[in-house]
């Protein structure tokens, strides 16, 4: 009992007359990891807000440091010492990074001045805990992903925590950054801050915690060490059924590549890339998250043109300047953040089925055929099952991964050739996730080819067969998926890694 | 694409236009309530007909502006330098013996003149958002000084005025019992009505007024639908400016400053939002009819237009936290239906 | 540090400023001279104070288009209490009357604000045609003369200096409002909780609520001190002006505005600070003034104006492009 820092007892919360948590009880103990997994829309950050204080539960109490509560206020929360590194980091664009780190700290202490040569002092400090070198003076608008991220855990830990949520931390940083992240959660453990990881990936869970707990329909169904828990298990508990994953079987045709590229290159991206994909083919590209695999993929779409090099369809050159050149020689892009580059959330399911189609749907003069926009959508809607689906049901009331199905179906909506997909999973529960990979497969099986572009290893084994990896803006490896052991591609990611930092 | 909704949509669907009718039916039902003697002639629907139509037109091309997600503030300003350029033709032909129908090519030739002026300050306006990338409310600050600067300095600060009366007639007479200038109104409102539902443009604009980087990442010229929108605004002020100068026969470089706000005004209260995507044609109309009902109703009640501005701003506020309330209501219910 | 000050906004306005007034007096030197700079004094001092509210709720990521609406209304309603009920009370109070009113007035839009999720420029909108007929329709029309003491107030000189000619160059005590105002802001927005509170709203609304920041009460605090300051404003316009005209100073907004935008704020962005705003005022009035001086045509002065407004957007988002490369 005295060993726990927070204890959520028979916790209810219900939105509009709808249960999201039923009777929840949940522990944490002092300076241990915990993690936290389920799937989009079980829960979690329902919970997570619970703890910060930032909504009020309906029934049941919580424990802190063996101090009860029947209601908890954020600044009560930051008092207590609970801290929450978010998603999106909640970081505030127009002020500097040192006041950035502070606010949160100076609001809680309810601080009526500015100490602004303090400030930046305790900042710099906070920062070179974690280890991480940024100006203290620059507005965080300026920073990369990456760097907010940091900055983000430098704000937590300021605070002199002894909770820091982080909530899907890993969704926005690269390997060599998720291995920091790593450390510095162990550090933070040493120095007797508890943390509780939100995640989606299941091997990361496994290398920080010690404890794991898994929610499913707004209740804990498991709870216990992270010791003899395997990946299978995980996703039983959280979709409460058993996955069949399977690889992709591929076999060459004897024709022409449908995606040629000799020696592309864009300046300060990447270089002398080459590569070819053929007709059905589902090939992957991996790699760290700054070495060039989005920004290969922009150029390919029209979104970043490159300087030099070749791009062939079918064996005919073609220029690809803009988005409109792209899809003339019939490339299709899924983009990597969906809800801000992906979907028109306020818009309906149907009309975001056929944004693209809309040269199509339109005649010469520009008025547009309704009926066959409606018959457009209607086909291009049904070929897979879309939980909670109505026309003319808003995209944001989906859940986030019936999302990324609406997403990917109105690209093939467009018919395309070549269909690249970046991260084509980040944020979707493991159902859809599988969901998504069956549709992959099933589109490759139609003569698409495919190009997936992720930093989940797991994900490009069962998605792709054959993958390259990217490493500084080349390509430095290729594989056979049914060839290589996931051992080996991990082994040379972090040999990259490794060959990166000498 | 409407038609062919779900059954439950088509209902959401009307409730939202009868959302939109209630406003002015309900004022419109008050004003007769308590004054049918007068209200209820004639003479005061073509006076009504003939004050709303300024507004109503600059109200469609802000409407575009919104939709897009930007703002025009140079309407009104566009406006004058297309009553300039008319105001100068018809000048220019004052001394010479025009039978009635040259008179009438002449004004062709006006409107045509009127529309180019407009499409021109569109295009600079359109220069400066979609190519220079400047935010649209600050590009079109500046340009509604430079505009009204341009018509300052070629008219010396004063006011062209004396047209022939042949003119004045035309644009202050009625055809069939309908105000002439309405005709005008009408012609763009279908105009703005078939571009933005049955046209490509109209279904690109809703997608880049929703999301700009997924609607570029979907394929659709942004900055060519961005200069759409500034040359469709300049046209339809350049319409405006015409109008204006036939009806109250003068040009000057401040006429209808205001008519900026008071378009956003009837627009809000169309259901146009400021954040883009949304709105419609058949929303503004009505937001227009309440405002004319309300300055015109309660002149003719003895109220004095002095009341018009607070009521205008009143009809504002309570639409808007009846909106919210409304809005409020439909996600309890989405939640509970879930 | 040194190349990011001279690429700084405020470096580039200084030198502009210095520029223009070299350009002036190389034309008519008679632009440097005392009695001069204190015209321009006087003729910058309601623009200034009324940049401060346009500034604060740019800085918490909106637009106001109530500001004048709410100067005008305050103006003409505490002179028609005054003649109404015979009063000449001392200047303090007459400034108090005016604060309290600004306070209450910018209450009501802080309800709306509060009350609706919607963007500060549409409410705005709303309640400046509310309290702009408000004015006719309610508290009465036409001119009215201020009383004495307002008056005094107006024409109370801070300095006055007798030049070679005989002419006297008088600096209006009105200028003093404009240099506490600013100081006072600029403690507020950098020195204090609230005022970083309203960058931070400005920011990202989501991330102050999370990190415990009532949005709400900031934003009446916000709407309050807008309003106080505009109810100063309004006052100061009519002590200058000595009389009153109902729905004065309405349609006024947009050179205010301007001048805040030159001064490099940015709604969208939540960023802006009280020099660089004073630098944009006085950069306008400049312009202004002295093409006055100059005989250059009223008429003329909007589209220079206009020019400088695109130029100076242009610049910035030139400097910023630069930045991200």
């Amino acid at each position: 009992m005295g060993n726990h820092l927070i204890e959520l007892k028979h916790i209810r919360k219900s939105f509009f007359g709808v249960d999201v948590l039923k009777d929840l009880n949940f522990s944490i103990e002092k300076g241990v990891s915990t993690s936290l997994i389920g799937e989009n829309g079980c829960g979690k950050s329902t919970m997570i807000k619970i703890i910060s204080g930032f909504y009020e539960f309906d029934y049941g109490e919580i424990v802190i440091n063996g101090k009860k509560y029947h209601h908890l206020t954020p600044i009560e929360a930051m008092h207590e010492g609970i801290q929450v590194v978010y998603q999106d980091f909640s970081l505030f664009p127009n002020i500097t990074v040192a006041e950035n780190i502070m606010t949160n700290s100076l609001i809680a202490d309810n601080r009526r001045g500015i100490p602004w040569k303090e400030m930046t002092q305790s900042a710099k400090k906070a920062l070179e805990r974690i280890g991480a070198d940024i100006d203290t003076d620059i507005l965080v608008s300026e920073l990369s992903v990456a760097q907010k991220q940091l900055v983000a855990i430098a704000r937590a830990i300021v605070m002199d925590a002894k909770l820091i949520i982080m909530d899907e931390p890993t969704s926005a940083i690269t390997y060599k950054e998720i291995e920091i992240l790593l450390k510095i959660v162990q550090e933070l453990n040493a120095a007797g801050i508890a943390v509780l990881f939100v995640s989606h990936k299941l091997d990361e869970v496994k290398a920080v915690s010690k404890n794991v707990s898994v929610m499913r329909n707004g209740n804990i169904v498991y709870s216990g060490g992270i010791e003899g828990m395997t990946q299978e298990k995980m996703v039983f508990y959280m979709t409460g059924r058993e996955l069949v994953s399977r690889t992709f079987i591929y076999e060459r045709p004897n024709t022409e590549p449908v995606l040629q590229v000799k020696g592309l290159g864009l300046k300060n991206y990447y270089k002398d890339i080459n590569f070819d994909v053929y007709e059905g083919e589902v090939v992957g590209i991996t790699g760290l998250l700054g070495c060039g695999r989005s920004e290969l993929a922009k150029s390919l779409f029209g979104l970043m043109p490159c300087d030099c090099g070749e791009i062939y369809m079918h064996g005919n050159a073609v220029q690809i300047r803009s988005v409109r050149d792209a899809m003339k020689s019939k490339i299709a892009y899924v983009p990597e953040d969906r809800l801000t580059e992906g979907l028109h959330l306020s818009s309906s399911i149907s009309d975001n089925a056929i944004v693209c189609l809309m040269e199509k749907l339109s005649s010469r003069c520009g008025f547009l055929n309704k009926r066959k926009m409606v018959e457009t959508y209607q086909e291009v809607l049904n070929r897979v099952s879309i939980a909670g689906m109505e026309y003319d049901k808003e995209v944001r009331m989906l859940s986030g991964g019936n999302q990324q199905k609406v997403l990917l179906l109105k690209w093939i909506a467009t018919e395309p050739d070549l269909l690249i997909l970046n991260c084509p999973t980040v944020g979707v529960d493991v159902g859809s996730k599988s969901d998504i990979h069956e549709l992959v497969h099933k589109i490759a099986e139609t003569g698409v080819s495919v190009v997936v572009i992720s930093d989940d290893l797991p994900e490009i084994r069962q998605l792709c067969n054959r993958a390259y990896m990217m490493h500084d803006g080349m390509f430095c490896n290729e594989f056979k998926i049914s060839e290589t052991t996931s051992e080996e591609m991990e082994h040379f990611l972090t040999n990259n890694i490794k060959g990166r930092e000498e | 694409m409407k038609e062919k909704k779900t059954g439950g949509s088509r209902l959401k669907i009307s409730n939202e236009k009868l959302k939109f009718i209630a406003i002015p039916l309900t004022l419109f039902i008050i004003i007769l309530v308590l004054d049918p003697a007068d209200f209820l002639t004639v003479g005061n629907f073509r006076s009504m007909s003939f004050q709303m139509v300024e507004l109503g037109l600059i109200s469609l091309a802000m409407m575009f502006a919104f939709i897009s997600g930007s703002i025009d503030l140079s309407l009104a300003s566009t406006a004058n330098i297309a009553a300039m350029v008319v105001a100068f033709i018809l000048k220019s032909f004052d001394g010479h013996e025009l039978t009635d129908q040259q008179w009438g090519w002449v004004l062709v030739l006006c409107i045509f003149a009127a529309a180019a002026a407009g499409v021109l300050c569109g295009l600079f306006n359109g220069f400066l958002v979609a190519k220079c990338k400047l935010q649209p409310m600050l590009a079109t600050l500046g340009s509604m000084y430079l505009f009204s600067g341009i018509v300052f300095m070629f008219t010396q600060g004063k006011s062209i005025a004396g047209f022939p009366e042949l003119i004045s007639d035309f644009g202050n007479g009625t055809t069939f019992g309908i105000a002439n200038t309405l005709f005008i109104l009408i012609f763009v409102i279908v105009l703005s009505a078939v571009l933005l539902n049955k046209m490509r443009f109209g279904k690109e604009l809703k997608y880049f007024g929703t999301n700009k980087k997924a609607s570029l990442f979907s394929g659709i010229n942004n900055s060519k639908i961005m200069m759409k929108v500034f040359v469709l605004c300049g046209l339809i002020a350049g319409i405006t400016g015409f109008e204006y100068v036939i009806k109250i026969n003068t040009a000057k470089a401040d006429y209808g400053a205001s008519y900026v706000f008071t378009s956003v005004l009837c627009i809000s209260l169309g259901g146009v939002s400021p954040s883009g995507g949304k709105g419609g044609v058949f929303g503004v109309v009505c937001g227009l009819i309440a405002m004319q009902l309300l300055s015109s109703g309660f002149s003719i009640l003895g109220l004095g237009t002095s009341m018009k501005n607070f009521l205008w701003g009143v009809l504002l506020l309570g639409v808007m936290v009846f909106n919210y309330y409304l809005e409020c209501r439909e996600m309890k219910k989405k939640y509970a239906g879930k | 540090m040194a190349k990011r000050i001279l690429k700084s906004n405020e470096c580039v306005l200084i030198v502009l400023i210095a520029v223009l007034l070299v350009a002036f007096y190389t034309v008519n030197p008679a632009v440097l001279s005392l009695g001069n700079v204190f015209s321009m004094c006087s003729s910058a001092t309601l623009n200034a104070i009324f940049a401060l509210p346009v500034l604060l709720i740019f800085v918490s990521g909106g637009i106001d288009l109530s500001f004048m609406a709410i100067a005008s209304f305050i103006m003409f309603t505490t002179t028609k209490i005054l003649l109404n009920n015979n009063w000449n009370p001392s200047i303090v109070i007459v400034f108090l009357i005016g604060i309290g009113m600004g306070i209450g007035l910018g209450c009501i839009n802080a309800l709306f604000v509060n009350a609706i999720k919607l963007p500060i420029f549409i409410v705005t909108l709303a309640t400046q045609f509310l309290f702009d007929g408000s004015i006719l329709a309610f508290v009465g029309t036409g001119k009215q003369v201020v009383p004495g003491k307002m008056a005094d107030f107006g024409k109370m000189a801070l300095l006055q200096i007798e030049s070679d000619g005989g002419r006297i160059s008088t600096l209006r005590a009105t200028v003093l409002i404009v240099v506490v105002l600013y100081i006072l802001i600029w403690l507020l927005l950098w020195h204090t909780r609230l005022g970083r509170n309203f960058y931070l709203i400005g920011g990202d609304m989501q991330a102050a609520e999370r990190a415990g920041i009532n949005v709400k009460k900031t934003y009446v605090l916000l709407f309050v001190i807008v309003g106080a300051i505009c109810g100063i404003g309004g006052i100061v316009n009519a002590c200058t002006l000595r009389t009153v005209i109902a729905g004065d100073l309405i349609g006024g907004e947009m050179p205010v505005i301007a001048a805040v935008i030159i001064g490099g704020a940015n709604a969208e962005e939540g960023k802006g600070n009280v020099v660089a705003t004073l630098l944009g005022v006085i950069l306008i009035t400049v312009i202004s003034n002295n093409l006055t001086i100059l005989k250059v045509p009223s008429y003329m002065q909007e589209f220079i104006l206009g020019i400088f407004i695109i130029l100076s957007t242009v610049s910035q988002v030139l400097r910023n492009r630069q930045k991200y490369r």
